[in-house]
């Protein structure tokens, strides 16, 4: 690693935020869904 | 027949912990900067004398430099183990000398805590700490998360670096050397603390409404600690302190980094296909699908939140914190107490199974968990099919690999040993009278490192208690290995010839 891979950072970085993103909205949809149930 | 050890070996070991200690040293001049920067003359007294001590000791260390530079395994397994004895209490002077402290265990607790990424805190009135003592701890987390001995192998050259390495519980080796390996652990961290900083900075400008100083300070704390899967905050309300939903967000992200393996940094970075029949990655999203289920449906059932988006917001960042080994709370030390049934069941499952091996994050491990249900069906299958069918095992980690006896007898032989700490530690919570669930969250939480709380860890709490948290700390870290050689060798040198 004598350079630093920018592009490879920058993808990291937009995966792990797409993570999150996608963990909110299937919380949500649970949230959701478990209220309507209760 | 036990081998005494020889002066020999106290030189090798004695030489390589001087090194180690060097980064306290060095590590020491951050939150130096900020006391000078911030004129804060009473805390510097206590940086200077740790910094004065740790390079004492460092150069010292040369009077001991052995005559074969290379450590062996087991000099490196007790190197590990006494550095993260003795960095504690170093690390723990500045804190004592603040007075936030009631005794001296707490500090020592706190700096424990701190290298251990737990995030379990005694220090009175966090609010009215010093800047300068803020930095540090959160810097003790950073130190910790990268792990100590990686950064001094990094700078200081030491020899006998793969032992080193192993013993502070990482096992991915990315690049064939270490040294390249711990180049790359440093990059991945720094281009998150850029990123990361900048980030927190900007909201915490524009919509917390921090003048610019205080955002940076709130921000590479908040850093530091999210991305070492710590949880030390510089307020008392945690990360709830900031009331922002954006905030929490981008510590989650942060999180989510921390407890991701360097491996699949690695691989992230590199765009590596078919990581999705990679194990760990497998097991660690079932068993956070399953922890957020329990938590967000337990929450629901008891009516603690009527709103999907409160739900949401409470439900996930708290699994997340849990099973990302965080311990940042986004509601208070007393609400979480009231988490019962099945949302106290999530939580302490999530916080039990932790993050991904050879990252930041504590607890037995996805790919230990992962290997672990493996191995048990194996068992199933072997006890179904007949006598002399032949069953081999594999799993995808980086390449396909065979689950072999030994690898599956270690795995579990660890995993039982985290299990086994987490009753320990709630058996003498228990003996103080604490409730069954308090104490056992409590024994998980520092064993796995997480540093969630429902008050049992407070100022004044019982000494025994505390040193016994601290030992979880040390061995929940440390992956029991490095613990085991250290005693080993004290048994050699007590009873050896």
């Amino acid at each position: 690693m004598r350079r630093l891979d920018l592009r490879g950072a920058a993808r990291g970085l937009f995966i792990e935020a797409v993570v999150v993103v996608a963990l909110t909205l299937a919380a949500l949809g649970l949230a959701f869904l478990v209220l309507l149930l209760r | 027949m036990l081998l005494k050890p020889a002066t020999e070996d106290f030189q090798a070991i004695g030489f390589a912990l001087g090194r180690v200690v060097l980064v306290v040293a060095a590590a020491g001049l951050v939150p130096l900067t900020w006391a000078v920067l911030q004129q804060e003359w009473k805390p510097l007294g206590g940086i200077v004398l740790m910094i004065g001590l740790a390079a004492l000791i460092g150069a010292s260390s040369e009077l001991l430099r052995p005559e074969k530079s290379k450590l062996s395994w087991s000099h490196g397994m007790v190197v590990v183990a006494l550095t993260w004895l003795v960095i504690p209490a170093l690390g723990s002077i500045p804190l004592w000398l603040s007075g936030h402290f009631g005794r001296y265990l707490d500090a020592y607790f706190d700096a424990m805590s701190g290298l251990t990424t737990t995030g379990l805190s005694l220090l009175q009135d966090v609010d009215h700490l010093a800047e300068s003592l803020n930095v540090w701890r959160h810097t003790l987390h950073f130190l910790g998360g990268q792990g100590i001995v990686l950064a001094a192998l990094t700078f200081f050259a030491v020899s006998g670096v793969l032992s080193l390495y192993h013993g502070e519980g990482r096992d991915d080796q990315i690049f064939p050397s270490v040294t390249s390996t711990a180049r790359f652990i440093w990059t991945v961290s720094l281009v998150h603390g850029a990123v990361g900083i900048a980030v927190l900075t900007a909201e915490g400008i524009l919509q917390l409404g921090f003048e610019p100083r205080r955002a940076f300070f709130h921000a590479i704390n908040v850093f530091m600690a999210a991305f070492d899967t710590g949880g030390f905050t510089s307020m008392s309300s945690s990360i709830a302190y900031y009331g922002s939903a954006v905030f929490e967000a981008t510590a989650a992200v942060l999180m989510v980094a921390g407890a991701l393996s360097f491996g699949l940094h690695h691989a992230l970075w590199r765009r590596t296909q078919g990581l999705l029949r990679n194990l760990e990655i497998r097991t660690i999203l079932t068993t956070f699908a399953g922890t957020l289920i329990l938590t967000i449906v337990g929450l629901a059932v008891a009516g603690t939140y009527t709103d999907s988006a409160s739900l949401t917001r409470r439900g996930l960042f708290q699994t997340l914190s849990a099973h990302t080994g965080t311990g940042f709370s986004s509601v208070p030390t007393a609400e979480l107490a009231r988490w019962s049934g099945l949302t106290f069941i999530g939580i302490s499952i999530a916080m039990a199974l932790g993050g991904m091996a050879s990252s930041t994050a504590g607890g037995v491990k996805s790919l230990r968990v992962g290997l672990t249900f493996a191995s048990l069906v194996d068992t199933v299958r072997e006890a179904l099919l007949p006598e002399r069918s032949v069953i081999s095992t594999t799993f995808h980690q980086t390449r396909r690999q065979v689950l072999t006896q030994r690898l599956a007898k270690s795995v579990m032989a660890i995993s039982l040993l985290y299990v086994a700490t987490y009753l320990g530690g709630a058996a003498v919570g228990l003996a103080y009278g604490y409730p069954l669930t308090d104490a056992l969250f409590e024994s998980v939480s520092a064993t796995a490192a997480v540093g969630l709380s429902v008050g049992v860890t407070q100022p004044g709490m019982p000494a025994i208690l505390e040193a016994v948290m601290v030992a979880q700390m040390w061995l929940g870290r440390l992956e029991f290995i490095a613990a085991f050689s250290l005693l080993g060798f004290v048994i050699s040198w007590m009873t050896g010839e």
